[in-house]
């Protein structure tokens, strides 16, 4: 290996270490609760990840030890033993000068790697996203439940773990530019200005709590890494809760110290009460990502039938306001919608069971770790995870574009009530079809006494019917002009466009109306 | 007397440009479903989880299902 490699190598490991240190650290702590709380059953599963998790960490030692002839100290293989007997010590030394790219922007030695290797760091990459992705949906969730200080830190802890995502998210688009893939160029481009944005709003709830200033991220990040140009770097930020260009006052550091033990307690706490290690923990945050996805995906076609549904219920609560009904023709109407209805039913029943099983098949990709699958070869398993990825870019895209479609069919949103604007659109023109029906009532008297034949009534009552669909559009439209309940200025339009087509409709129908019964009172 | 607009509340231009936007938006997703599929082949070749690359149902099949 030449000596250039050989450094990157050893940069690349002592990333690796770092992480793979982070996760026997947390299985460390998992065995001590499980310790704590006398769960044998579960302390016998948590001493067999540690083991396997201390095979893979001094592997990596013994890799960095040979590379760069320092002498970093392997950790002991009787560790699970030593924390089951009662002991806490289980700090790990920290190996190597880490890589950060918020020095150096992105890391300056992917430039002399080959494809084949830029593709294997890829992959690694994405398994260290992974991880650090699930830290920060927990840490997220943590502090949506936190208040004060303790909020503050962990924003600090999800500010650092959106920042490594950024870093690596930055160092991945650079490799994917130099290997010119041009459709993950396209998608890490979107995730990384995504990344940015949660980043810069995380900043913002920061400043918001501690009133103090922190650098946002640059968000021409992604323009700047294309261009070949270094990005500007994030700042770090401490448990100080300042940027760290002002030291805090000693009162507001023992402040901070003291919630962030009582926010550590309270975790340890947590832990200690739950049976499952940190393996249970992580997939079970993963398996909620993918059910959360593929509810939506269902919600989706379900809320598009419901949609389909609503306007022909819509149609058929029109059949109860006629003038000059009859019994058959309401009953035809009604037959009419009822078969539509039924038909839509059928069609989504069978769109939910084929898309449920198609959901199936898609997520057990997400599902299926491929470090722990069985593979013929190690390409195989490089393979499966490059797929993996494009999958997992592909449903998101597609969670995307749900979260669009059912902001479409809901109307807007579901109200308090738990009623969708959809009801809510039935019953406004429902409402106006019964106002403009009370109000003729007189007129459809006139035209009953009128010395003309059923057919001319009938004609009569006919244009006076689609008055009054006409009303009850007009009163949908300005009831979502005023609600403001439109996606876009297109939309918008439309709704105005509606308001003045039926104004002018109901205006000319009543100017018809009267233009036939002058005729027909005139012939008498 | 000019032949008049329908009052259908479908055919209103709100409810058209509504429907218009999902329309196009569940083209996008269609066309994502196709993409995946493709990807399940692969999927399926490279990890010999032959089950995993073979819809249950044909193409065409499902009411919103994407063309062949």
């Amino acid at each position: 290996m030449s000596k250039v490699k050989q450094k990157t190598r050893v940069e690349l490991l002592v990333e690796s270490i770092a992480v793979e240190k982070q996760l026997l650290i947390e299985i460390c702590d998992d065995l001590a609760s499980c310790r704590d709380n006398g769960d044998k059953k579960g302390a016998k599963e948590v001493a067999k990840d540690l083991k396997n998790q201390i095979k893979i960490y001094n592997k990596l030692i013994a890799e960095y030890n040979k590379l760069s002839g320092e002498k970093a100290p392997a950790v002991s293989n009787n560790l699970p033993e030593e924390i089951l007997a009662g002991s806490n010590n289980y700090s790990i030394a920290h190996v190597g000068q880490p890589v950060s790219s918020t020095v150096s922007a992105y890391n300056a030695n992917i430039s002399i790697l080959n494809e084949k290797e830029l593709k294997k760091y890829l992959s690694r990459s994405d398994r260290a996203l992974e991880n650090v992705r699930t830290r920060l949906e927990t840490t997220a969730k943590q502090k949506s439940e936190a208040t004060g200080y303790t909020k503050v830190l962990y924003i600090i802890n999800c500010l650092t773990y959106q920042r490594y995502i950024i870093e690596r998210i930055a160092e991945n688009l650079h490799v994917c530019n130099k290997l010119a893939d041009k459709k993950r160029v396209k998608a890490l481009k979107k995730t990384l200005t995504n990344e940015i944005k949660a980043y810069n709003a995380l900043v913002n709830e920061y400043e918001v709590l501690t009133r103090s200033h922190l650098t946002r991220a640059s968000e021409s990040i992604p323009e700047d890494i294309l261009a070949g140009k270094p990005y500007a770097p994030i700042p770090a930020i401490s448990y100080t809760a300042n940027d760290g260009t002002a030291r805090n006052s000693d009162a507001d550091v023992a402040a901070v110290a003291a919630a962030a033990a009582a926010a550590v307690e309270g975790l340890n706490a947590k832990k200690k009460h739950s049976k499952k290690g940190k393996k249970a923990v992580k997939k079970t945050a993963l398996e909620e990502k993918v059910a959360e996805q593929a509810n939506k995906d269902l919600s989706v076609i379900t809320k598009g039938y419901d949609f389909k549904i609503s306007l022909i219920e819509s149609q058929k609560d029109m059949s109860y306001y006629r003038f000059g009904k009859n019994v058959f023709d309401m009953k035809a109407v009604k037959k009419e919608a009822n078969k539509k209805i039924k038909a839509a039913q059928k069609a989504h029943k069978l769109a939910l069971k084929y898309e449920e099983k198609d959901n199936e098949r898609y997520y057990a990709v997400i599902t299926n770790d491929p470090v722990t699958m069985k593979a013929k070869k190690r390409a195989d398993r490089v393979k499966i995870a490059s797929i993996r990825t494009e999958m997992m870019t592909l449903l998101n895209k597609r969670d995307e574009l749900n979260s669009k479609l059912l902001s479409i069919y809901n109307g807007s949103e579901v109200t308090a009530d738990g009623v969708s604007i959809n009801q809510k659109w039935r019953q406004t023109r429902s409402d106006a079809a019964e106002k403009f029906v009370n109000k003729n009532q007189s007129l459809a008297k006139k035209i009953f006494r009128l010395p003309a034949s059923s057919a001319e009534k009938q004609r009569l009552y006919g244009i006076l019917n689609t008055s009054i669909e006409a009303s009850s559009n007009l009163a949908l439209a300005q009831y979502r002009l005023k609600t403001k309940e439109f996606k876009t200025r297109q939309e918008k339009r439309a709704l105005k466009k509606d308001v003045k087509t039926n104004k002018k409709l109901i205006a000319q129908n009543s100017k018809d109306i009267k233009w036939i019964v002058k005729k027909i009172k005139k012939r008498a | 007397m000019a032949k008049k607009k329908s009052t259908d509340i479908a055919q209103t231009e709100a409810i058209k440009t509504r429907a218009g936007m999902a329309e196009k938006l569940e083209k996008e997703r269609l066309e994502l479903k196709k993409e995946m599929e493709k990807l399940m082949k692969k999927y399926a070749k490279a990890t010999g989880i032959r089950k995993l690359g073979k819809r249950q149902h044909k193409v065409g099949k499902a009411p919103n299902d994407f063309k062949a």
